[in-house]
């Protein structure tokens, strides 16, 4: 028999209540069932009676994740601010990190440092840098059980800006341009993005 | 009688929790187990919806919470917080005008 209190901890993730909450809930209410269950089998009660008159002076699981996500102020920032939450941090991480490499190679051409091996270790950050962010966006909403939209919305919209923000590093000049992403290697990212977090969703569901 | 059987009982089970807050900090199970013990078994809660006040109530400033476990298990305690105190003098003033409104009513002869 599936577990009540799980079912009621799913309930508040999917209503938009961060986790730390939605686990404190969640514990309390099965926490209170246990003393209650406690308090009639010391009156001797038989443990299956006990377990059955328990939920019934519990009460619905279902109405109290209903009162418990009426407050919006109960829903966690990602719920009630999407378009803060899962479009704005990824693109704006993504570009802070293409401008501090730019800045980086900048200082070291001045200091004189020889810049052919630092070029070429930032030119793979940033290649993997999408990637990261991306699994970084899918694991806050794997753990939040947001549903997909928003997330997706900032790994696509992150997975473009890597396509599209290029580091140039010249003899005497570091530049950062914007040029149109070809579709091939977009295309490869999205799915080397998006695919570990479909087989890591689907296995959690299974098991 | 269910705290949710009449919008008349919007706000009971509120001040009934920090009414019995008053005098020491508890956690769910205990705060429930006094209410149906000062009511005399009048007020008896489906337990669970004591949940959504006390964290409602903690969201608003009326109660500070704390962790503890017992015994194995994990409680968290309710205290009752000056804001808290000023709240339930509120709603204790509220519905006792309510009471003595209603009881004048109920004393007053039947009109033809």
């Amino acid at each position: 028999m599936p577990d009540p209190f799980a079912r009621l901890h799913e309930a508040l993730l999917r209503g938009g209540m961060p986790p730390a909450r939605a686990r404190r809930a969640a514990t309390e209410l099965r926490e209170h069932f246990a003393d209650i269950v406690d308090e009639l089998v010391d009156g001797g009660v038989a443990t299956d009676v006990a377990d059955h008159l328990a939920a019934r002076r519990l009460g619905d699981l279902d109405l109290f994740a209903t009162q418990l996500l009426a407050d919006r102020r109960a829903l966690g920032f990602a719920h009630r601010f999407p378009l803060l939450a899962w479009l704005a941090p990824p693109l704006a991480a993504f570009i802070a990190l293409t401008v501090a490499a730019a800045a980086l190679l900048v200082t070291a051409g001045r200091a004189g440092w020889p810049l052919d091996g630092l070029a070429a270790g930032l030119g793979l950050l940033l290649l993997a840098a999408p990637l990261l962010t991306c699994w970084i966006v899918a694991g806050f909403a794997l753990r939040r059980r947001t549903g997909w939209p928003w997330p997706l919305a900032g790994m696509v919209l992150t997975l473009l800006a890597g396509a599209a923000l290029r580091l140039d590093v010249l003899p005497s000049a570091v530049g950062v341009t914007l040029t149109a992403p070809a579709p091939g290697p977009l295309a490869v990212s999205a799915l080397l993005a998006i695919l570990p977090v479909v087989v890591i969703d689907r296995l959690r569901k299974v098991f | 009688m269910k705290s949710t059987a009449s919008p008349f009982l919007n706000g009971v089970p509120e001040l009934l929790a920090l009414q019995v807050l008053r005098g020491r900090e508890m956690y769910g199970y205990e705060l429930v187990q006094a209410i149906r013990e000062r009511s005399g078994g009048t007020f008896e809660l489906a337990e669970g919806v004591i949940y959504p006040v006390l964290h409602m109530l903690e969201r608003e400033g009326a109660l500070t919470s704390r962790r503890q476990t017992v015994n194995g298990r994990s409680r968290i305690y309710y205290a009752l917080t000056p804001d808290g105190d000023t709240r339930r003098a509120a709603l204790a003033g509220t519905w006792q005008r309510m009471a003595a409104a209603i009881e004048g009513m109920l004393k007053e002869p039947r009109h033809a």
